[in-house]
C-alpha cells in the first residue's frame, strides 16, 4: 500500500499513521525513492492535510499534537517542504516562516539550494504560522485573528536537521504566537522539550487556566515514566545563545541617588575581590565562579602599575564627588610642578576651596593604602582580628553613620579618571533640577560622556550589554534619555538593563498642588521616555522603605539615602550575578554555580518571551531564610518582597516569567545548601505554590553578599552574623551594621508581572489627566518642557500599548506575522 | 502672582530693593571678571575642594565653574555662555558691558530718573552703535583663497589673550592652517572636522598639526602591524561582532557539541563579511607591498581580528562617529554600511599609518594623505588642566579664523571700537534724542568705555589719563587703540589687533537686553534662599 492510497482510503488520516507507513516501507526504498515519499507525504499529510481536515471535523481541536519522534530518521524532511512548496501557497508561507528563523540574518529565503540545518546556523527552530481553516460558524469568532480571515495559529519545531520535531495545531487564529508557545512549555507533557532533548531549569506545570481558555486546553496524563525520563536529562534550556567566552558589561550611572547604589554595587563587587585572594576568605568566596572582568578593565596607570577598575561611567552635579578627585584615586600623580602655569607669564591669581576633609573611613583607607605600598605586601589582609582594630573599626563604622553626604563618603573602590563626570555651569542645585523639563535644557556635556563610554566599549571585545542605574526623580531621566537615544543610535544590537531608582526622600518634601500635577507629569513622562530608548526598565525606589516589606528583617532609616540605596545595590548585584557566572557549559553541574545568563538572554526572557512587557518588577528577600528553617513560616518565595513601587500584591497572573537570583541560602541554620538542593527546593516550593508564574529561570551562587566595612547599620537585631535570621533578636542594639554582621544570604528577583498594572496605569491616567485632555492643567508646563501635543500623545499610545499587554482579556486578541 | 502660590515662604523685595540688587548682582559678576580680559589680564587658577586643579583664562569657562546662586547673576551668566555658544568668543566683555550698563544706570536712577525712560535711551544707543558698527567694519575681501594674513592676525589677537607670546603664535599658524585645510569654497565650514587630540607628556608643552587624523584607539590585535606605509584606508560602519539575531521564538541545544556547532554556524555571516574585506585587500594589496588599514565605526571581536590579522590587515574598532566622515575627507574614499559590492574605489590612502602607546593609552596616526580636507590639532601637555586650557584657546582660535571667513570683515580692537562709538554716540546721536532719554543714550555710551578702562585696569595704567588721551585722538579723527605696555595711543591696523565683528555685533546686541530686562523689573520673588547674602 502506498501512502497515497492510504490517504485515499482514510481522508483522515493521522500524521502518525502517515509516519508509521513510511517509516514501514522506508527501509525498502533507495534514498530518492525515500526522499520521494517524504517529499509526497509532506505535501500531501501534513498541514495543510491536516487543515482540511478541520473542516471535515469539528473536532479536530481535540486532536493531540503530533510528537514526531527526532530519535528517527524517517521524519517527514522540512528541507521538502521547501521545496516542493512553490505550487502550494500556505505550507510555503508557512516554511519560510520556519526557515526564516535560522535565516533570519540573511533574509531572503534561499529556495534553490540544498538545505541543512548546521548551513542555516539553526539547531531547532519554533515558530508559528496561519492556516486558513474553514470553522463552524459559531465557532468562527475565535479563530478570526488580526488578518479578519479564519485562521488556526500551528506551531511547529524542527530539529537541527531541519525535520520537524513537533507539530501543534490546537490553536484558533486569534491566539498570540507567544501563547502557543509557552501554552505548550508548561503542557506536563512537555511533548515540545522532549522532542528537541532540552529540560527546563523549573519547570512549572499550571493546572487550572481552564476557565480562561473554555475547555480548549486538554491535558494530557498517564505521561509519568517519559516525565521522570525528562527530568532525568542533565541538558538544561538556554534562553539565545551563549558564547563560551567572557562578555563584558559597560556601566552608566546617571544622578544622585543612581550614584549612592552605584557605590555599594562597587563596594560590592571589591569586597568579593579582595575576598576571593584573600587566603583567610571562607572557602565560598574563594571559589566563586564568577569572572568579575566582565564588570572591570585592566589597565596601566601612569607610573605603570595595572590598573582593574570598573568599567563604569557616572555623571553628576560638580561637587557631588565630596572629598573624590574627578580622577578618581589611582591614576593621578599630582605634582607640585602642577601649580605651575606654563601657559601664561602675566598675572596668576589662585582661587583655592577649602579642602574637603575626608572622614575616619577614607583616612584610614587612605593610611591603609600607604602602609601597604610600603610594605609592598597586605599584612594585615584578613582585618578584622586584632582587637585594636576592632576599636578602629567601630569608630569608622559609626563615624560613617553620622556624616555620609556624598556617595564617595562611602566608596572603597578605586575609579578610572574617565569614570567620574561632573556637569559644570548648571547653577541650580537639586531641588531645582527637579524635572523632566529642567534636565532637557543643560545636556551641553554630550559629546565628552558618549566619548568617555566609547572608550570603554571600544576595549570590550564583545559587549553583552549596558547597565544604566538612573536617578529618575528629577532632570538627571532627561540626561539619561539623551544619552540612551544616542546609545540606542550608536550601539542599536547591544541591550540596555535600565534600572531607575529613586530615593525615600524624593518622595518626601511637603509639595503645594501645583507641585504634584509637575511631580506627577514628571513621571509619566520621565518613564516613557527612558522605557523607549531602553530594552527592558526595572523601576525602583519605594516612597517609604523603611515601613515597607522588603524591610521587614533591617532597620533602615528612609532619609538617609546611604541606607536606602544599600539594599537597591545589594538587590542588584544579586540580580546581575547570572550575566557573571562562569560558564559551565549546560551539561556540567557545578556546586558553586548554575544558572547562567547573558544581558541578552534575561532581556528577552522577561520582556520577550511570553508576552511584550518591558518593565519588569524588582523584588528581594534581605537577607533570605533558610531552605528549611526553624522560623517555619519563612519561606524563600514568600519572603520576596517588591522594592518597585505601586505593584499590586496577590494577583494571580499565569503568564508571569520570572527570574530568581538566590545567593549563599543556607539549607538549615548556618549551613550552606548546595546549589541542586536550591533548585530542587525552589521548584518544589513553586510547585506548592497557590500561584505560579508561566516560567521561571533560576540562578543559583553558593558565594553570599559580603558586608563591607563601610556598609551601613541597616540589619535589624534578628540577623545573625552570617545572616541567619536568628530566632530571638539580640537584645541591646536596634541596629546592626557590618562589624555584626559579616555576609547574608540574598534572594532576588526579576519578574514580568501584571502586578505592575498598578503602576502603569498611574502614569498613564496622570499624563492624561494632567497633559493631554482639553484643559489639562499641565498642558501649559509640558509645553515649557518641550513636547507638543503630538509628542505626548504618542507617549500616552505608547503606555496604554504597555497596559493592554498586560491585561489578562487582551491576550487572545493579539497576533503575530 | 503664580510664583508667590508656589511658595509662600517668597519673600517679595519692593521695587527698588529689587532693582538695586539686580545692580549689585551685575556688578558682582563683572567684577570676578574683569581681571580677565585682554593680554594683561590674570589668569585663574580655581582649587577644587578635592585638590582637582582648573585654569582658566576664559569668561565662559570661569563662569561655567562657578557657583553661582544669584538669579541676576545666573541670568547674566546665561547670556554670556550663550554669547560664547554663538560666537565662540566675548564672554568676558559681555559681562562686563552689562554690568557697566548697570552701574551707570544706577546713577541715573538714584538722581531719581524712572528705570522705563533710560531703557528707551539704551535701545536708542544701540541702534546707533549697530549701524555705526556696519560703518566701522575692516570689510576683508575672500577672493578664492582667504588672505592668510589678515587671519593669522585675528587669530593671534585672540590667542594672545589666552596663552603667552610665544605659544600663541605658534599655535596662530597652526590653528589658521587647519581652516584652510578644511575650508572648501561655497561650503559652510564645519569646524569638527578639525579634530582636536592630546597626549598627557609629562615634560612635553607641543602642539602640532597633523595633516590627517589621530585615533584615540589602536589595533586590538598583537600580531597586527604596529607601523605600515602605503596604507588602503577602509572607513567601515559594518558590525564584525557575531550578534544575536533578534528572536521570538526560541533558539535550543542540548549538549555541549551542538552549542558549539550553533555558535559556530552564527559566526559564519560575520566570517563571510570578514572574508569579503580580506577578498578585497587581496586583490589591491598582491604584489605591490601595500598595506590595508580598516577603521570601523562598529565592534570588531576577537575571532574576527584574529582572521583579519592572519591576513596582515590592520584594523581599528569603535572609532568615533564624526571620524568616520573625517577620514574619507582625509584620506579618500567612502564610508562604507555594508561589505557587499566592495570595489577599490570605496578605499581611501594614507601614506604612513603608525601607532604611538602612551602608559594605557593608544594613538594611530593616519599621516601623508592625499589631499586632506580634514586635519588633527594635536596638543601635547604634563596635565590634564593644562591641557584643557590649550585645548580652550585653540578652539578660541579656530572660531575666531571662521569668523572671519563668515563674516568678510573685522573690527578694530584694543578699545578702538568703543572709544570710537562712544564718540560718536556723545557727539552726534545724543543730541537727535529728545528728552531725558538722551541719559540713556550716555549711559550706554560711556558703558562702552568699560572695555579699553578695564584693559588699561589690567595692565597697570591710570583709566583716567587712558581715556582722555584715546577719546583726544579720536576727537582728533584718529582711530586708536590702547598700547598696553606703554599706555600710548596705537593704530591697531598697524599692530594686527582685530577683532570678530559677529561677536562684537552680539555683545551689543545682548548687553542691552539683558540690562533693560533687569532695570524694568517690578519685584523680585526670593525664594528659598537669602539673595542679600554674598555668594
Ligand atoms: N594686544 C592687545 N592690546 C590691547 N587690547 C587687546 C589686545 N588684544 C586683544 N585686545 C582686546 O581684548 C579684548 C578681548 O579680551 P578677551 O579675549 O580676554 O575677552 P573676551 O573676548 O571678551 O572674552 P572671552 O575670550 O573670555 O570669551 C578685546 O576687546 C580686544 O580688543
Ligand atoms: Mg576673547
Amino acid at each position: 500500500m502506498t501512502l497515497a492510497e492510504a490517504q485515499k482510503e482514510d481522508p483522515t488520516t493521522s500524521i502518525e499513521t502517515c509516519m508509521d507507513l513510511l517509516n514501514e516501507y522506508g527501509e525498502y526504498l533507495d534514498d530518492n525513492a525515500y526522499t520521494k515519499a517524504a517529499h509526497q507525504l509532506a505535501v500531501d499529510i501534513s498541514l495543510r492535510r491536516m487543515c482540511e481536515n478541520a473542516r471535515l471535523s469539528s473536532s479536530f481541536m481535540d486532536s493531540k499534537p503530533v510528537n514526531m519522534d527526532s530519535d528517527s530518521e524517517n521524519d517527514a524532511r522540512a528541507v521538502d517542504f521547501l521545496q516542493s512548496s512553490d505550487d502550494n501557497e500556505q505550507p510555503q508561507h508557512y516554511i519560510q516562516l520556519l526557515m526564516s528563523i535560522g535565516n533570519r540574518r540573511t533574509r531572503q529565503p534561499r529556495r534553490n539550494s540544498a538545505l541543512t540545518g548546521r548551513e542555516y546556523d539553526c539547531i531547532g527552530a519554533i515558530d508559528g504560522t496561519h492556516m486558513m481553516v474553514v470553522p463552524p460558524a459559531h465557532q468562527q469568532a475565535v479563530y478570526r485573528g488580526r488578518r479578519h480571515s479564519c485562521t488556526q495559529n500551528v506551531m511547529a519545531a524542527c530539529s537541527f536537521d531541519m525535520l520537524f520535531t513537533y507539530v501543534n495545531t490546537r490553536w484558533e487564529g486569534s491566539t498570540a504566537d507567544s501563547r502557543v508557545l509557552t501554552e505548550t512549555m508548561i503542557d506536563p507533557d512537555d511533548a515540545i522539550s522532549r522532542s528537541l532533548g532540552i529540560q527546563y531549569e523549573v519547570d512549572l506545570p499550571v493546572e487550572d487556566i481552564e476557565g480562561e481558555q473554555e475547555g480548549q486546553h486538554e491535558q494530557q496524563h498517564g505521561m509519568d515514566a517519559q516525565e521522570a525520563e525528562t527530568s532525568e536529562m542533565s541538558g538544561r534550556q538556554q534562553l539565545g545563545l551563549h558564547e563560551t567566552t567572557m562578555r563584558e558589561i559597560v556601566s552608566v550611572q546617571v544622578g544622585g541617588f543612581a550614584n549612592f547604589v552605584g557605590s555599594h554595587f562597587w563596594n560590592f563587587q571589591d569586597e568579593l575581590l579582595g575576598l576571593a585572594s584573600d587566603p583567610h576568605a571562607e572557602p565560598v568566596f574563594r571559589n566563586q565562579h564568577t569572572n568579575m572582568d566582565v564588570l572591570y578593565r585592566t589597565g596601566e596607570t601612569p607610573r605603570g602599575d595595572v590598573s582593574y577598575t570598573p568599567r563604569m561611567v557616572s555623571l553628576d552635579f560638580q561637587g557631588s564627588l565630596g572629598s573624590m578627585s574627578t580622577c578618581g584615586t589611582l591614576y593621578n600623580e599630582s605634582s607640585p610642578a602642577d601649580s605651575d602655569v606654563i601657559t601664561w607669564t602675566g598675572n596668576v591669581s589662585t582661587h583655592a576651596s577649602e579642602p574637603r576633609k575626608k572622614n575616619l573611613f577614607l583616612q584610614r583607607l587612605y593610611e591603609e593604602e600607604e602602609e601597604s605600598s610600603t610594605l609592598m605586601n597586605g599584612v594585615n589582609g584578613g582585618g578584622k582580628s586584632s582587637s585594636q582594630r576592632e576599636i578602629h573599626d567601630r569608630d569608622v563604622v559609626e563615624n560613617l553613620e553620622n556624616v555620609v553626604k556624598y556617595w564617595t563618603d562611602f566608596s572603597k573602590v578605586h575609579y578610572h579618571p574617565r569614570s567620574l563626570y561632573e556637569f559644570s555651569g548648571l547653577w541650580m542645585d537639586s531641588q531645582e533640577f527637579d524635572n523632566y523639563g529642567i534636565g532637557r535644557d543643560v545636556f551641553s556635556g554630550g559629546e565628552e560622556i558618549n566619548e568617555r563610554i566609547r572608550f570603554f566599549v571600544e576595549e570590550c571585545d564583545h559587549i553583552q550589554g549596558f547597565q544604566f542605574i538612573v536617578d529618575d526623580s528629577g532632570g538627571f531621566s532627561a540626561v539619561a534619555a539623551d544619552l540612551l537615544e544616542t546609545i540606542a543610535d550608536e550601539y542599536g544590537n547591544t541591550p540596555v538593563l535600565l534600572y531607575s531608582v529613586r530615593s525615600p526622600v524624593s518622595f518626601m518634601n511637603p509639595i503645594s498642588q501645583k507641585q504634584t500635577v509637575s511631580r506627577d507629569l514628571h513621571d509619566a513622562v520621565s518613564f516613557s521616555k527612558l522605557s523607549s530608548f531602553c530594552k527592558l526598565i526595572v523601576p525602583i525606589g519605594l516612597p517609604s522603605l523603611s515601613t515597607s516589606k522588603a524591610a521587614t528583617f533591617l532597620s533602615v532609616k528612609d532619609e538617609k539615602p546611604h541606607h536606602c540605596s544599600a539594599v537597591y545595590a545589594a538587590t542588584l548585584h544579586s540580580v546581575s550575578l547570572p550575566f557573571r557566572m562562569e560558564q559551565l557549559g549546560p551539561a556540567a553541574d557545578s556546586r558553586d554555580i548554575s544558572g547562567s545568563m547573558d544581558v541578552n538572554g534575561l532581556v528577552q526572557m522577561l520582556a520577550g518571551q511570553s508576552r511584550e512587557n518591558m518593565v519588569a518588577i524588582m523584588d528581594v528577600a534581605m537577607p533570605a531564610p533558610p531552605l528549611t528553617g526553624a522560623q517555619g513560616n519563612q519561606t524563600l518565595l514568600g519572603n520576596l518582597h517588591p522594592l518597585t513601587p505601586e505593584i499590586s500584591e496577590d494577583v494571580a497572573d499565569f503568564h508571569a516569567v520570572e527570574s530568581i537570583t538566590a545567593l549563599g541560602t543556607f539549607s538549615a541554620g548556618v549551613s550552606r545548601a548546595s546549589v541542586p538542593e536550591v533548585n530542587a527546593r525552589v521548584e518544589a516550593a513553586y510547585k506548592r505554590a497557590t500561584s505560579r508564574p508561566m516560567f521561571c529561570h533560576l540562578s543559583v551562587a553558593q558565594c553570599p553578599l559580603p558586608i563591607p566595612l563601610p556598609f551601613p547599620s541597616i540589619f535589624g537585631a534578628s540577623v545573625g552574623q552570617q545572616g541567619e535570621l536568628l530566632g530571638s533578636p539580640i537584645t541591646g542594639s536596634s541596629s546592626r551594621g557590618s562589624l555584626d554582621v559579616h555576609s547574608i544570604p540574598l534572594a532576588a528577583r526579576l519578574r514580568s508581572s501584571s502586578a505592575v498594572l498598578p503602576f502603569l496605569e498611574n502614569r498613564l491616567g496622570k499624563l492624561h489627566r494632567y497633559g493631554i485632555e482639553r484643559g489639562a492643567p499641565g498642558a501649559q508646563l509640558l509645553r515649557s518642557w518641550g513636547f507638543g501635543q503630538d509628542e505626548l500623545e504618542d507617549m500616552g499610545e505608547m503606555m496604554s500599548k504597555m497596559v493592554v499587554q498586560l491585561k489578562p482579556d487582551s491576550g487572545m486578541s493579539s497576533d503575530s506575522d | 502672582m503664580s510664583l508667590r502660590v508656589l511658595n509662600p515662604n517668597a519673600e517679595v523685595l519692593n521695587k527698588s530693593a529689587a532693582l538695586h540688587m539686580n545692580i549689585n548682582a551685575a556688578k558682582g559678576l563683572m567684577d570676578v571678571l574683569k581681571s580677565n580680559l585682554g593680554p594683561k589680564g590674570t589668569i585663574k587658577m580655581l582649587v577644587g575642594g578635592a585638590g582637582d586643579i582648573k585654569l582658566t583664562k576664559d569668561g565662559n569657562t570661569l563662569l561655567k565653574e562657578m557657583q553661582i546662586q544669584n538669579p541676576t547673576a545666573i541670568m547674566i551668566a546665561r547670556t554670556a555662555v550663550a554669547q560664547d555658544d554663538i560666537s565662540g568668543d566675548g564672554t568676558t566683555s559681555t559681562v562686563i558691558f552689562i554690568g557697566e550698563l548697570m552701574k551707570q544706570s544706577e546713577r541715573y536712577i538714584d538722581e531719581g530718573m524712572h528705570p522705563r525712560v533710560l531703557v528707551d535711551g539704551l535701545e536708542i544707543a544701540k541702534r546707533a552703535t549697530l549701524q555705526f558698527l556696519e560703518k566701522f567694519k575692516t570689510p576683508v575681501v575672500m577672493g578664492d583663497e582667504p588672505d592668510k594674513e589678515i587671519l593669522k592676525m585675528v587669530a593671534r589677537t585672540t590667542l594672545r589673550t589666552k596663552l603667552y607670546e610665544k605659544l600663541a603664535d605658534q599655535l596662530t599658524d597652526i590653528v589658521v592652517s587647519a581652516l584652510l585645510c578644511i575650508c572648501k569654497p561655497e561650503e559652510p565650514i564645519d569646524l569638527f572636522m578639525v579634530e582636536i587630540m592630546h597626549m598627557r607628556h609629562k615634560f612635553d608643552v607641543d602642539t602640532r598639526l597633523v595633516e590627517g587624523l589621530v585615533l584615540d584607539h589602536g589595533s586590538r590585535h598583537p600580531d597586527m602591524k604596529r607601523r605600515a606605509e602605503n596604507c588602503y584606508i577602509m572607513t567601515l560602519n559594518v558590525s564584525l561582532e557575531y550578534e544575536k539575531s533578534e528572536i521570538n521564538a526560541g533558539f535550543f541545544y542540548s549538549n555541549a557539541e551542538q552549542r558549539e556547532a550553533m555558535v559556530t554556524a552564527e559566526r559564519r555571516s560575520v566570517d563571510e563579511r570578514v572574508r569579503k574585506i580580506i577578498e578585497l585587500k587581496n586583490k589591491v594589496c598582491s604584489g605591490n607591498g601595500n598595506n590595508f588599514v580598516v577603521i570601523n565605526q562598529k565592534g570588531i571581536d576577537a575571532p574576527s581580528l584574529d582572521v583579519l590579522a592572519r591576513a596582515g590587515i590592520i584594523a581599528l574598532r569603535r572609532a568615533k562617529r564624526r571620524n568616520m566622515e573625517r577620514l574619507v575627507l582625509a584620506c579618500g574614499g567612502e564610508a562604507l554600511n555594508s561589505v557587499d559590492d566592495l570595489t577599490p574605489d570605496c578605499l581611501g590612502w594614507a601614506g604612513l599609518v603608525y601607532e604611538h602607546v602612551l602608559g594605557e593609552e593608544k594613538y594611530t596616526f593616519v599621516e601623508n594623505v592625499k589631499n586632506p580636507h580634514s586635519c588633527t590639532i594635536l596638543i601635547k601637555g604634563p596635565n590634564d588642566h593644562t591641557i584643557a586650557q590649550i585645548k580652550d584657546a585653540v578652539r578660541d582660535g579656530l572660531r575666531a579664523v571662521k569668523n572671519t571667513i563668515e563674516d568678510e570683515s573685522v573690527i578694530l580692537g584694543a578699545g578702538a571700537f568703543e572709544v570710537a562709538a562712544r564718540q560718536y554716540l556723545v557727539n552726534e546721536v545724543k543730541k537727535t534724542v529728545q528728552g531725558r532719554a538722551q541719559l540713556g543714550v550716555e549711559a550706554f555710551a560711556d558703558a562702552l568705555l568699560v572695555i579699553p578702562k578695564t584693559l588699561a585696569e589690567n595692565s597697570g595704567l591710570d583709566t583716567q589719563d587712558v581715556i582722555i588721551a584715546l577719546t583726544g585722538e579720536h576727537d582728533r579723527g584718529n582711530i586708536v587703540g590702547l598700547n598696553q605696555n606703554t599706555g600710548e595711543p596705537i593704530d591697531p591696523q598697524m599692530e594686527g589687533i582685530f577683532d570678530n565683528y559677529s561677536v562684537k555685533r552680539q555683545i551689543i546686541n545682548s548687553g542691552p537686553v539683558i540690562a533693560s530686562q533687569l532695570l524694568l523689573v517690578d519685584e523680585v520673588i526670593r525664594a528659598g534662599r537669602n539673595m542679600r547674602k554674598p555668594n
